[in-house]
């Protein structure tokens, strides 16, 4: 326990977070100027760029010229995804941290040997399950409240989401 | 309070020229490092650590935190000026910044981005000041069951808040997961959907698929509407830093609700990812201009920065309390703390 054994270090560490946050603040506050400037440069020098920055980015991950051709995959990816007005934001979240999830799974499986129990077996995680049922149930109430309610809106509140999609 | 005392003792110790003079060098470095997609702050921090081999502990972990912060500036800078996120957990700030930037007000975006990010920070730090025990006591007591619940939460937020069609949100979730699963299975050590294609063992990186999604799938799609007129004329002005900073507290609740729930989601190990992108989504929901959301809104760039920093700053509590890294960054930091 580092907050017992070395109270210096670790209060030292904490005081510095204070002013290292207002140092760094103060810093990135007068680079805005320059970052915003490069905005004005024009978009046939910009997007060359752009693309050697993505290549030579995914070259570096881990040296390989598959993930080169793998990241052009996901551009055409990300081109159809904006083009048919699918969420790339759920997409994204899914690979970031859908393995952590699916660990997280199997392992509660493992420990209530195969029973979804489980997930509501506390207090804590009962709550965090039941209001993500509840959200994952959501739209489709709100779709049936809207179909029995008044048929008449429900066509033009449709459109009006399609177009805020990121 | 016996915290507080301490806590001055520390000022003592942090507000010395030197260690002042490591905490700009350390912040420039992160900034560099956050600016270049695929390098990150894992990276970068683990680049500096054999220069802190010969320091004081304490200057040395002063330098790798002030380097973190950079980072996590710098890596909303390509989020918001080119839709190029540096992280995984600046993803959500493209959604608005980007739309804001190429709108001709990129200072304003990096401006707000940058304030709420330090407010985020600074709720973070108190948290960590004043409730590092007790909250260590929440962290242990979470166990696979209640990571996954955490996690099954960011996801049903996306499908009952997002503004998408709920279907379409479904189906990308599930592309993503099958993207997911691609490489060893962590669980049983089987090879999953790799096509005989050694080197996809490993998985797919996060940086390669968002580099694509968001850096070439942009591209595209900007090539395809109209190559040549898309230069903007951004005015510089420092007013408009300043203006954009002073603006922060109208957008009281917002800023409140996103530190909420950064600390909440650092704290309980989800990180800093899941919780801006949650905060994106709720605050989506929740704000009156949730419509305009996707547009270049502030609040769209408030929230998940708030949470991202919120949420980054006190995954250092569990390392400190418990020794439990709540980030791969803080993992980084804390093998540079154990040589």
């Amino acid at each position: 326990m580092l907050f017992v054994d070395q109270k210096d270090f670790v209060w030292g560490l904490i005081a510095s977070m204070y002013v290292g946050n207002i140092v760094a603040v103060a810093l990135v506050l007068l680079t805005v100027p320059v970052f915003a400037a490069l905005m004005r440069i024009p978009f046939v020098i910009i997007a060359p760029l752009i693309v050697i920055i993505c290549v030579v980015g995914a070259y570096s991950v881990s040296n390989s010229y598959l993930d080169v051709v793998m990241m052009l995959g996901f551009g055409v990816v990300g081109y159809l995804f904006k083009k048919l007005f699918y969420p790339l934001a759920p997409l994204v979240l899914a690979i970031v941290i859908g393995d952590k999830a699916e660990d997280a799974f199997r392992q509660s499986m493992l420990m209530s040997k195969g029973s979804l129990g489980i997930f509501f077996a506390n207090k804590l995680v009962t709550c965090l399950v039941v209001t993500g049922i509840a959200l994952l149930l959501l739209p489709l109430v709100l779709q049936l409240a809207r179909l029995f309610g008044k048929p008449a809106s429900s066509a033009t509140e449709a459109t009006s989401e399609e177009k805020v999609i990121i | 309070m016996d915290n507080l005392s301490e806590l001055l003792h520390g000022f003592t110790i942090a507000i010395t020229v030197p260690h002042l003079a490591l905490m700009v060098i350390g912040v420039l470095l992160g900034i560099l490092v956050g600016v270049l997609p695929g390098l990150g702050a894992p990276n970068g921090v683990s680049l500096l650590l054999p220069l802190t081999f010969g320091m004081q502990p304490v200057s040395a972990i002063i330098l790798l935190s002030s380097m973190y912060w950079g980072a996590l500036f710098g890596g909303s800078v390509t989020s918001i000026l080119f839709n190029i996120p540096g992280e995984p957990s600046s993803v959500a700030t493209t959604f608005d910044g980007y739309p804001m930037a190429r709108d001709g007000r990129p200072t304003t975006a990096l401006a707000t981005a940058f304030g709420s990010a330090a407010f985020g920070a600074l709720v973070g730090v108190i948290l960590i000041t004043f409730l590092a025990s007790w909250v260590a006591q929440v962290a242990l007591a979470f166990g696979p069951p209640e990571y996954f619940a955490v996690y099954f939460l960011a996801f049903a937020s996306f499908v009952g808040m997002g503004g998408a069609a709920p279907i379409k949100t479904v189906v990308a979730l599930a592309i993503g997961f099958a993207i997911a699963a691609i490489g060893i299975d962590t669980v049983s050590g089987s090879v999953r959907l790799t096509m005989g294609i050694d080197e996809l063992v490993k998985g797919v990186s996060f940086v390669v698929a968002v580099m694509g999604l968001f850096g070439i799938g942009e591209l595209l799609v900007a090539v395809e509407e109209e190559f040549h007129a898309r230069a903007v004329s951004s005015r510089i002005d420092w007013r408009e830093v300043f203006g954009a900073v002073g603006r922060l507290p109208r957008h009281g609740v917002a800023l409140l609700r996103s530190a909420a729930i950064g600390c909440w989601m650092g704290i309980t190990p989800g990180g800093p990812t899941a919780a801006s992108f949650m905060s994106y989504g709720i605050a989506r929901r929740f704000s009156r201009r949730g419509r305009y959301f996707g547009t270049g809104e502030v609040e769209g760039i408030i929230s998940p920065e708030t949470a991202d920093h919120a949420a980054g700053t006190s995954a250092l509590l569990p390392m400190l309390s418990l020794g439990i890294p709540g980030s791969a960054t803080a993992a980084v930091m804390m093998g540079g703390l154990m040589i």
